[in-house]
């Protein structure tokens, strides 16, 4: 079974430049934040979920939901370093 | 020739184990027919699904002419991707299945199984891409 992501690094710098962006994500932190407003926003969504079914927009957002957290889930160990001519980009989920 | 014998020789044809387990295996085959001994196991390295996609590229000669290019995708990821297909609605599969018949692929997204992916996916292991461009630089997609 798969450990889900607990830390995402991005960095851009523009060629030329010695400092760019770093932003540290400490997801491991975020996630009693995100689940806590999870909770609060899951009977809204399912009423809406319920009340799009027959259009056939429910079962869409439920299914989309679901996909999008197993995404989430999956994420660990991405790595994304390209060093272009003008920028360097660089996302690692750890 | 022994049902053991005739599976490690299509073992060896199909590329699973080398040479050299080959032999080894069938040395073992051999001794364990004469001497009826317990017979000595030998590993063979099974080439399972990889962990990870890869793909690189690296600059030929001139190297600040082309991007340096290192990408990791777990697998997971692509399973989890694929599975976001499902979502995409009929007339939007219907489109893709035009697009492809219009280059001559006569292909149906709908006819593709969960098992087939599952399939496609531990295929990739197998599967390696090496281009060498003219100016040097070197595109590799590779499983690992």
């Amino acid at each position: 079974m798969n450990r889900p992501p607990l830390w995402l690094n991005v960095r851009i710098r523009e060629e030329g430049r010695r400092f760019g962006w770093f932003i540290p994500l400490p997801l491991f932190l975020l996630a009693p934040v995100i689940l806590a407003i999870l909770l609060v926003l899951v009977p809204f969504i399912l009423i809406g979920v319920l009340l799009t079914w027959e259009m056939g927009w429910g079962r869409v957002a439920l299914k989309g939901l679901l996909a999008s957290f197993g995404l989430f889930w999956a994420m660990r160990g991405l790595k994304v370093d390209v060093r272009g001519r003008r920028q360097i980009v660089m996302v690692s989920v750890i | 020739m022994s049902d053991a014998r005739k599976r490690i020789l299509e073992m060896l044809a199909d590329k699973k184990i080398s040479a050299d387990e080959a032999d080894r295996l069938l040395e073992a085959l051999g001794s364990g027919d004469s001497g009826g001994g317990p017979v000595p196991v030998v590993e063979v390295p099974r080439k399972g699904a990889g962990k990870y996609l890869r793909v690189t590229v690296t600059p030929g000669d001139d190297p600040k002419k082309h991007d340096i290019v290192n990408v990791r995708v777990p697998m997971s990821l692509i399973r989890a991707g694929i599975k976001l297909t499902a979502l995409i609605p009929q007339h939007a599969q219907d489109k893709i299945d035009e697009a492809l018949r219009d280059k001559g692929i006569n292909f149906d997204m709908r006819s593709i199984k969960k098992e087939d992916m599952e399939e496609l996916i531990e295929a990739l292991a197998d599967m390696e891409v090496n281009v060498d461009g003219a100016s040097g630089e070197k595109v590799r997609v590779f499983v690992e």
